[in-house]
């Protein structure tokens, strides 16, 4: 089962909350696969808009982003690229 | 410092400053949704599949709310405020949550009321204490979502129970939810002060965004000793709650509060003076202005007009003894055209009606070449189209002035013929159109980029030749005052037989129709001009009855706009058909008010 992984950095400015929080996990729901993203000490689901939100990551905060599953590659770069490109909001 | 002095200090009270404006009115306590009810806590293993089907229904039913509150805030606050809702659409799908949930349910035999409440409460708490204070007010989102559940579980109605009828009122309530905020109508709330909830809270911004002002920081203890009905005042600005208020501040406050008023209905105007006509699902209707003259047309311009509908060309020369030559016409239309465009917040559209002489608008001018204007019979008798007939040179010249000043203001002009009854009428003045434009492309002056020529629709005869007359013209405006008057054979300036025009009659309503039919088979767009066209109630009733451009009166436009965007195309049309099932103008409006 592909295992993918990567790092992006968050740039826009409120962070990963409200909205682009919402937009994060209504794109991971799209994956077949596990999604887990790691800022710092903490660990998050993904798919859990709880979990995500309770990240706290704000602008300048690095996400690792860690996939499992047969659509593992996509759906990292899926989200990477979400963030990347400040969630279409700047 | 004395007594009285004291008194008064401890008789306003410095809270949290969560949403702008002063409200003063009686009290409206309300139950807070947050409050635990009685519930089983322990369950048996077999109830376990039970209580997952129970707590998965609620969830269903939670979700099908926020999605309503979520298309009703998008459509009557904003696309921003909504996506509040899409957040709490994910956490009642949450993986973690639910994991959560169902390990309580299955490992610690817990019923779905006390597993979720757990859930809830402990999620929220640690949301609660995130350092950052916007992420730390999700925690509102959770306990929203989670009590929404919970009272699907308790089958329990709506939090709000307590309403006597005492008129607008300050809601005094522990806790304001989210959805809770966004279901306030605005109309019934004049203010809230709650003891939770911070700025950034969901309910606060929905708050702001409608304008209700808001303090939250209210003592619980204070809150215990509130009563419906009692006298409060809060000043969301400053973050005050008058708990006893002498006269002066009454007064004081009263006359902050109607500036308020005043303020938000001039902000509303302002509003839709920059919006295009539509429907709340975002269906186009042009809004048009009819104007007489250039003050009309800036007027029109700066209160949001799409283009003018009906330009009155008789303002020009409506008082004058001698009739003006094609220079005068020239300079008062350019002067009107550029008006308009200078200000114009949408296109530069102008439909001008050529010279509607006769009948109610006499026109001293015309007396040399026509003769005097005492006919027995003026509304039946030489009036609009017939005196271009009977006197070309002034069609020809009027026409000339109108592209000429169109030309030079570079407006998008589109002519259209008054009172046409018969199809050789039409085609006559389409000839002298079509020769002017030709005479004038060969002296030089370019034309506007394209002239639309339409006819109006103010007859019975023209209604039944509409297939004819759409094969013939561009578009079709409808003269709704003056097909009236001809529809009913009644004089609408003779007193005696005033009582035959109420707002509407069947008959009215019918030839709408049937020209809006034929027009659209044929392709022609249809407008009303007229009162009708104004009217806030049978206005969006002419758009759902398929009416593309509604052409009102400058003060009208942000007032029919807004009537517009009160419901979706499909409500408009449901109920513009079934107005034609009417067989009484009595029926009409009885149909009006229930639907």
């Amino acid at each position: 089962m592909p295992v993918v992984e990567n790092t992006v950095v968050i740039t826009n400015k409120i962070g990963l909350h409200a909205r682009p929080a919402t937009l994060f996990v209504q794109s991971a729901a799209r994956f077949h696969s596990r999604i887990q993203v790691r800022c710092g000490e903490k660990y998050a689901n993904a798919k859990s808009i709880v979990g995500i939100l309770k990240l706290g990551a704000s602008q300048g905060a690095t996400l690792v982003i860690h996939a499992e599953g047969e659509d593992a590659s996509e759906a990292v770069q899926a989200l990477v690229a979400l963030v990347e490109n400040k969630f279409d909001e700047e | 410092m004395t007594d009285n002095e004291t008194g008064r200090l401890s008789d306003i009270l410095r809270v949290l400053p969560i949403s702008p404006g002063i409200a003063l009115g009686p009290v409206l306590l309300l139950k807070s949704a947050s409050e635990p009810g009685g519930y089983a806590r322990r369950i048996e293993k077999e109830q376990v599949a039970h209580e997952r089907q129970r707590l998965q229904a609620a969830i269903d039913a939670a979700e099908g709310e926020i999605d309503e509150l979520r298309r009703q805030v998008a459509r009557n606050v904003g696309s921003a405020e909504a996506e509040i809702f899409s957040a709490q659409q994910l956490m009642l799908r949450d993986p973690e949550l639910l994991d959560e949930v169902e390990a309580l349910m299955t490992n610690q035999l817990v019923s779905a009321e006390a597993a979720w409440s757990e859930t809830i409460a402990k999620q929220s708490a640690e949301m609660a204490s995130l350092p950052d204070p916007t992420l730390a007010a999700r925690a509102a989102d959770v306990r929203d979502i989670g009590a929404r559940v919970l009272s699907h579980l308790q089958a329990q109605g709506a939090v709000m129970e307590e309403n006597p009828d005492q008129g607008p009122s300050l809601i005094v309530t522990y806790d304001l939810t989210p959805s809770q905020t966004a279901r306030l109508d605005p109309a019934d709330i004049l203010g809230i002060c709650t003891v939770e909830g911070g700025p950034t809270t969901h309910a606060a911004i929905i708050a702001r965004a409608l304008e209700i002002p808001a303090v939250a920081g209210l003592d619980a203890q204070m809150l215990a000793e509130l009563r419906t009905g009692q006298e409060l005042a809060i000043d969301g600005e400053r973050g005050l709650i008058y708990l006893k208020l002498d006269d002066a501040q009454r007064a004081a406050l009263s006359a902050a509060m109607d500036e308020q008023l005043r303020s938000k209905r001039m902000r509303d105007t302002a509003r839709w003076r920059t919006r295009p006509g539509e429907t709340a699902d975002g269906r186009s209707v042009l809004i048009y202005a009819n104007v007489g003259d250039s003050e009309g047309a800036r007027a029109a311009a700066e209160a949001g007009a799409q283009g003018i509908g009906l330009l009155r060309t008789e303002f020009l020369f409506g008082q004058r003894a001698t009739f003006p030559t094609e220079q005068d016409e020239f300079a008062g239309y350019l002067d009107l055209f550029q008006s308009f465009a200078r200000q114009a917040r949408f296109q530069k559209i102008i439909v001008a009606r050529t010279l509607d002489a006769g009948a109610d608008k006499p026109f001293p001018a015309l007396e040399p070449l026509i003769g005097n204007w005492h006919e027995a019979n003026p509304a039946l008798g030489l009036r609009g189209a017939r005196i271009h007939l009977l006197h070309e040179e002034l069609l020809r010249q009027q026409l000339r002035a109108l592209l000429r000043a169109a030309s030079e203001a570079q407006i998008e002009l589109h002519i259209m013929f008054p009172m046409i009854a018969t199809l050789a009428e039409t085609r006559r003045m389409k000839l002298v159109l079509a020769e002017v434009r030709q005479a004038l492309s060969d002296e030089g002056v370019s034309p506007t980029p394209e002239v639309r020529v339409g006819v109006m629709i103010e007859t019975p005869a023209a209604v039944w030749l509409a297939d004819a007359l759409a094969r013939e013209v561009d578009f079709f405006s409808i003269g709704a005052n003056d097909l009236f008057q001809y529809t009913l054979a009644a004089d609408r300036t003779n007193s005696r037989v005033m009582g035959l025009f109420g707002p509407l009659e069947p008959s009215l309503w019918r030839s709408i129709n049937h020209v809006i039919q034929v027009a659209r088979a044929h392709g022609r767009p249809v407008a009303v001009c007229g009162e009708i066209a104004a009217d806030v109630h049978y206005g969006p009733l002419l758009a759902g009855l398929g009416i593309a451009e509604l052409s009102v009166s400058p003060p009208a436009l942000t007032r029919i706009k807004e009537a517009l965007h009160q419901h979706e195309m499909a409500y408009w049309q449901a109920k513009a058909s079934k107005l034609l099932h009417a067989e009484t103008a009595a029926e009409m409006e009885e149909m009006l008010k229930h639907v």
